[in-house]
């Protein structure tokens, strides 16, 4: 599967992190290999909750733009 | 013998304010949402004829972030201000706690790791290995349920007898096998430099970064001078470049040990938590009706505009209540009172004593009602997703949503509201969410509006009246951004910044201690700025009455000097120096106005609504009146107890002035166009 930008993935699909540069974020446990859901957006857009492990985190786009995400089948 | 230092550390949303209140007995705000310890908490801790003192510091997922937490944290830790570093892990999300307290336990000699909300874990399935996470970690582990009291005596215990406290076994030198060169150079340079004790793979680590928060504290707390910081400077860039012989760089070195930490994590909560049975949680069932588009807006509008009804009706009753209680204190004061010469006693009752009380009887109610229902939500976990559904909209006015939450705020107290910017990182939109605050109006505001749209406004229906204080408050929200984005566009702040917000779990709020906090931490401390600031407003409201120039007394010569602009602004000079004496307080504009209607000398209440529509009208009050007059209301200069919460939030006298003027000049303008748009008719 190819890779695409997190900002782009579809709400409730399930993926697989490849790559990433934020720093903040990585802090947060999001680093590669790890898998992120995407939840829910917010009215008019611009941020998203995703599911990482257990726990819920929201980010805007701009900085779900600096990760890179592969979609995990089924 | 010197007292022993024990810091408190641990993510956001783990219970450490809990943990700190239950081992100190102080109460310290606790909230269901991170962002919430600002400046540093320190209690005492009393273990049998012993003591300790507990610093409580930010609540941080990892030591090597660059944010102010992160780095006042660090310092703490580095310059040995703490013997003992309490870290306190959320046992339902241990993986996502344990990269800070493996990051501790390696630059610490002394910690101990708090397990809480073991209760909350074993409800949800989840079993943490104790004795093996004790093995793994190399520190004393102790379970607990804060909340309940649990495991809190242990704690204790342990801080004061543990004698079996030593450095973590966090394999931090793994991360230095592939630059052996560079670990030489660097451990050469730092032992000369800082001393073999401080030489650890931690600080070396620190030293490579050039780490701003290790560095300024060898200046502040060690008194490093510029030559011996510019040595030490010198060695990392050496470092740095030797790192680049061997293959890697500094982005590469710091990425590899965020990850080494991450994966440390993973690995260590694979052998030690089991999960029994993984079912739906009521988080994510909720969430899916609370975080969704359409409904979980109607809801969390409903919810707020429930809370702000229950207030404006709920506290009609105990004002009323209080009114009755502070008159008959009135009387028993004016008997003791009476042996004063006349104008002295009339200082003190009609001035002094009725602003005050009038002041505490109009505030306090409100505030009692709004500020416990505002912490329930908070308690329960909805703050973040309120902020969450609300980003969409601050984004595009420069800011983003937990500005909705300290305007939300605004609507019981602005003085509150202000004071809750503090958990805006950015200090721009901290900044803007400040000035813009006394935007939306607040409960000593709503009496006003709700009567102008009653008996002016409105063709008299209650359904009527209803929707034109829906309206009015809309506008007010309108206001906020548009003032936002102008303010966003002026201090030229980023065009979207980034913003993460962590959605934690629900909780069941802890109704009680609700209660207790919020009186105690925002009721009384708004009350007691407002009494401190009702005080002279009340002798200057009786002087403005009573001295009198060339038989005029000074309150006709404000009004007469004020007319001019009153009648541009669709108003009279009357109802804007009712505005300006009732800067102590919104609530009292009315009772001034009043006052001077009747010339009763004193503030003045009537008794049922047609009454006070009657004397308005005959005052020549008109639907263009009362509307100018509810949207100076809302756009008009911040009360003096909000103000003076600016001022210390801000530390700015510049930023205070221009929270003064802005709003001010925002309703001045906005008054002249309505009136030329609609007042001739």
């Amino acid at each position: 599967m190819e890779l695409q930008t997190l900002e782009k993935a579809r709400l409730g699909g399930q993926y697989r992190i490849k790559r990433i540069t934020e720093r903040r974020l990585q802090e947060l446990g999001l680093c590669e290999d790890a898998q992120i859901t995407v939840l829910y957006e917010c009215p008019f857009g611009g941020m998203r909750v995703y599911r990482i492990k257990s726990t819920r985190i929201a980010f805007r786009n701009r900085q779900a733009e600096k990760i890179w995400v592969q979609e995990v089948a089924g | 013998m010197e007292q022993r230092r024990i810091a408190l550390l641990g993510n956001p949303n783990t219970g450490k304010s809990t943990v700190f209140n239950r081992l100190t007995g102080l109460q310290q705000h606790t909230g269901n949402w991170s962002g919430k310890t600002v400046g540093q908490a320190v209690g005492t801790v009393l273990y049998g004829d012993k003591t300790a003192k507990l610093y409580d510091l930010p609540g941080i997922y990892s030591l090597f972030a660059e944010r102010a937490e992160e780095c006042c944290a660090k310092q703490f830790l580095c310059f040995g201000k703490a013997d003992t570093v309490l870290v306190v892990a959320d046992a339902t999300n241990l993986e996502r706690n344990l990269p800070l307290v493996l990051q501790v336990a390696a630059l610490q000699e002394h910690t101990l790791l708090c397990l809480n909300l073991t209760d909350e874990a074993e409800k949800k399935g989840i079993y943490v290995d104790r004795k093996r996470l004790e093995e793994r970690l190399g520190i004393p582990v102790i379970e607990a349920a804060a909340r309940a009291g649990k495991g809190i005596g242990k704690i204790k215990e342990s801080l004061f007898e543990g004698h079996t406290h030593s450095r973590g076994k966090t394999e931090f030198s793994q991360l230095w096998q592939d630059c052996p060169q560079t670990l030489a150079y660097l451990t050469e340079g730092c032992e000369a430099l800082l001393g073999k004790a401080r030489t650890t793979p931690f600080c070396l680590t620190m030293v490579l970064e050039e780490d701003p928060a290790f560095f300024g504290g060898l200046a502040q707390e060690e008194g490093w001078d510029t030559y011996r910081l510019m040595e030490l400077s010198a060695r990392a860039e050496g470092a740095r470049k030797l790192l680049e012989a061997e293959g890697s760089d500094l982005r590469t070195f710091q990425e590899k040990k965020t990850i080494f930490f991450l994966q440390m994590a993973e690995n260590i909560t694979r052998e030690t938590v089991q999960i029994k049975q993984e079912k739906e949680d009521l988080t994510e069932r909720l969430d899916r009706a609370v975080l969704s588009k359409g409904f979980g807006i109607l809801l969390m509008l409903a919810l707020l505009g429930g809370i702000f009804w229950l207030t404006a009706v709920g506290a009609n009753y105990p004002s009323a209540l209080l009114r009755v209680f502070f008159d008959q204190v009135g009387e028993g004061l004016g008997d003791v009172l009476s042996v004063l010469p006349p104008s002295l006693y009339s200082l003190c009752m009609d001035g002094i004593f009725l602003t005050v009380s009038w002041v505490v009887s109009v505030m306090l109610p409100p505030m009692l009602i709004f500020f416990p229902l505002f912490t329930l939500l908070e308690d329960f976990g909805l703050l973040p997703r309120i902020a969450f559904q609300a980003d969409g909209v601050f984004r595009k006015a420069g800011a983003n949503g937990k500005q909705a939450l300290t305007m939300c705020m605004g609507f019981g107290c602005n003085a509150v509201g202000v004071t809750a910017c503090r958990i805006i990182a950015s200090p721009t939109q901290r900044l803007i969410a400040m000035l813009t605050n006394c935007f939306v109006p607040c409960n000593g505001r709503f009496g006003l509006l709700i009567l102008l749209c009653t008996v002016f406004l409105s063709n008299g229906s209650s359904v009527g009246a209803g929707f034109c204080l829906l309206a009015l408050v809309a506008s007010a929200v309108g206001m906020t951004l548009a003032v936002s984005f102008l303010l966003h566009r002026l201090l030229g702040g980023q065009e979207d910044s980034g913003f993460i917000l962590e959605l934690p779990p629900y909780r069941r709020p802890q109704i009680a201690a609700v209660i207790v906090r919020s009186v105690l931490d925002r009721t009384v401390f708004v009350l007691m700025r407002a009494v401190a600031v009702a005080v002279p407003a009340g002798i200057f409201i009786w002087l403005m009455q009573r001295v009198h120039v060339q038989g005029v007394s000074l309150m006709q010569l404000l009004v007469n000097f004020l007319d001019p602009l009153g009648a541009l602004m669709g108003m009279s000079g009357a109802i804007l120096a009712a505005f300006l004496l009732g800067m102590p307080a919104n609530e009292i504009v009315l009772p001034i106005l009043l006052m001077y209607y009747s010339q009763s000398g004193v503030l003045t209440e009537t008794q049922t609504t047609a009454e006070l529509a009657n004397i308005l009208t005959l005052q020549g009050w008109t639907f263009s009146t009362a509307l100018c007059t509810a949207l100076f209301s809302l756009n008009h200069f911040p009360c003096a107890t909000t103000l003076l919460t600016i001022w210390k939030e801000s530390k700015s006298k510049f930023f205070t002035a221009v929270a003064f003027c802005l709003p001010t000049a925002v309703g001045i303008l906005l008054c002249i166009v309505i009136h030329a748009l609609f007042g001739a008719g």
